[in-house]
């Protein structure tokens, strides 16, 4: 099975190489712990070699993530990244680009991706991005979420995406995060302990693994293990 | 010459813009006052815990120590200017565990923030090991006994107080508390520098003191006879708004949690005057209004956010959950709110909308 580098040397070591290709993983831990970081890293290695990333933010606006992915020395000025902006209309802004106008209508984000998702067809290997599902899951029902979410994998999966989507850990009921590791291919914990982090492969498609947590650092140029 | 600047002290304060507190009273909310429920201080804290212990009871010691070691910059710094000299030498050329220099300042502080009334009880020099009791202890005292041992917040502030004056790792764990039946909270201090074994517990037992805590909310009676039932506002607003910025996730969390506080007060109606609730809490002024399907709030005073500088954010996503599930009660349908004024935002109040 063809690999997908995550940006992060220790971690591909870990899961034999990489993401499998055209698979989705989910990223599971309390906020602060590293997995925006090692979404946005996941998103740079694939600028480097020209693959498209979509970066779909609920949490921060695309600005602040293309600063904090800018400061990390990463290279963002590329019209290879695209965003959708479930953001902004939280605070009073709904026009430009991708710009969803409410989150609470689950239909115009799935048709912001599926068009995002098409536009970005010019490789055959594509990273995307989903931060975060947990705010999906505040903002909208869940109920639908909860169907819309195998939808979106899907759709990802058919167009050749690597798909990271990030869940912030005890928030939700245990039958959305059941169905949600069912219909992703991987599941990487994440726990802070002081200032120090670690992650845990939990499950990775044709992948052996140990189960181990493992320590890593953020440093100023990205995460490393 | 001494150079306060030498400690260090407030620097993570200027980066948030929020007034440290000093021993001198200097009101910061002119109408509200410098204090905060205790009960919103738990109520965040428990409910954060109840998520999922294995990784929040980590997630809460770390956030403590990190909050212990903002306060011991603020504590030292903010003390004169012959104290602080005294125990930099101390530190510094001495390097002993001298605990009966710290006793005064440390029990100053601890009551000042009201946290609890400290005393040492156990001190043994040779194996760098202490003992502090603490009696109205602001995280547990009058919480159901559930035998178990739940300030883990506190361990942290206790452990990075410490780590802060002592320049050395130091960790901290109860060994008794309220919650687990005793008469006071006690905690075990030692230079180490590997992480506590924590005791992890079923996310029931912390369910239990968030329900206990809510309920507490409504009581008007005061709970803790001699500090009353309050915090500092500094000490709440580094807590909560150090930990909105620490991640962006943290807004998610934070919002969750206070609309899941939202709904289980609004339960049966147990909250009969909203303003009056959040008044009684310390949170604000509260006003509301509906303006055609929509219902705005603004409060004056915000407990949140009040003294911070234009930070460019919203930042009471608790708020905002809070009266979000308040609203899906009232309304018998789902609500989201969203905060479209924030002091940290740069406005002069905060406003919700409901959506």
């Amino acid at each position: 099975m063809n690999r997908v580098k995550t940006g992060v040397p220790g971690l591909d070591k870990l899961i034999e190489g990489g993401f499998p290709e055209a698979s989705s993983i989910l990223f599971v831990g309390p906020p602060g712990c590293g997995k925006s970081t090692l979404s946005q890293q996941f998103i740079a290695e694939g600028l480097k070699s020209d693959q498209p990333g979509l970066y779909i933010t609920l949490d921060i606006s695309p600005q602040e993530v293309l600063s904090t992915m800018g400061n990390f020395g990463w290279k963002t000025k590329t019209e290879r990244l695209k965003f959708i902006d479930a953001y902004s209309w939280r605070v009073g802004k709904t026009t430009g680009e991708n710009v969803l106008t409410n989150l609470g209508n689950i239909n115009d984000l799935n048709i912001a991706i599926t068009e995002a998702m098409k536009k970005l067809n010019s490789s055959k290997v594509k990273r995307n991005v989903f931060d975060s599902l947990s705010t999906l899951l505040l903002y909208a029902d869940p109920s639908l979420v909860v169907k819309f979410i195998p939808v979106i994998i899907a759709k990802a999966k058919n167009e050749g995406f690597v798909q990271i989507l990030i869940l912030e850990e005890g928030v939700h009921d245990q039958k959305t995060v059941n169905t949600l590791n069912y219909v992703t291919d991987g599941v990487i914990e994440f726990k802070m302990e002081e200032d120090k982090r670690f992650l845990r492969v939990v499950r990775m498609k044709a992948t052996k693994q140990k189960g181990e947590w493992t320590r890593f650092d953020i440093t100023n140029k990205g995460i490393r293990m | 010459m001494f150079n306060p600047e030498y400690v260090g002290y407030l620097e993570s304060f200027k980066e948030i813009g929020i007034k440290p507190f000093k021993f001198k009273e200097e009101r910061v909310r002119n109408r509200m006052g410098d204090d905060v429920s205790i009960f919103l201080l738990r109520d965040i804290l428990y409910s954060i815990l109840s998520l999922s212990p294995k990784r929040y009871v980590p997630y809460i010691y770390s956030w403590g120590k990190y909050v212990g070691m903002q306060s011991a910059r603020q504590t030292l710094g903010t003390l004169n200017l012959e104290f602080t000299t005294r125990l930099i030498v101390s530190l510094y050329r001495m390097k002993i565990l001298d605990l009966e220099f710290y006793r005064d300042a440390f029990k100053k502080a601890w009551i000042y923030t009201k946290f609890g009334i400290p005393t040492f009880t156990y001190v043994n020099k040779a194996t760098e090991t202490f003992r502090i009791k603490t009696e109205e202890c602001y995280q547990s005292f009058g919480l159901p006994n559930i035998k178990k041992r739940v300030c883990i917040f506190e361990d942290g502030i206790i452990s990075g107080l410490f780590e802060y004056i002592f320049r050395k790792p130091v960790n901290s764990l109860e060994i008794q508390c309220n919650a687990a039946g005793d008469d006071c909270c006690e905690f075990s201090i030692s230079i180490d520098s590997e992480f506590p074994r924590l005791e992890i517990f079923d996310s029931k037992y912390f369910k239990k003191i968030r329900t206990s805590n809510l309920n507490r909310m409504l009581v008007e009676k005061i709970l803790r006879p001699t500090l009353g039932d309050i915090t500092r506002l500094s000490i709440f607003q580094i807590t909560y708004l150090g930990m909105w910025l620490s991640s962006s996730g943290a807004h998610t969390l934070l919002y969750w949690i206070g609309r899941e506080s939202g709904l289980e007060l609004s339960k049966r109606r147990k909250i009969k005057d909203l303003k009056k609730f959040l008044n009684s809490l310390k949170l604000g002024f509260v006003e509301s209004r509906k303006q055609g399907k929509k219902y705005i709030f603004t409060i004056e005073e915000c407990a949140f956010c009040y003294g911070s500088k234009n930070l460019n954010k919203r930042i009471c996503s608790y708020v905002a959950g809070f009266l979000s599930g308040y609203m899906e009660k009232i309304t018998g349908k789902r609500t989201n709110v969203i905060e479209t004024k924030c002091i940290a935002n740069g406005d002069k109040h905060c406003e919700f909308v409901s959506i």
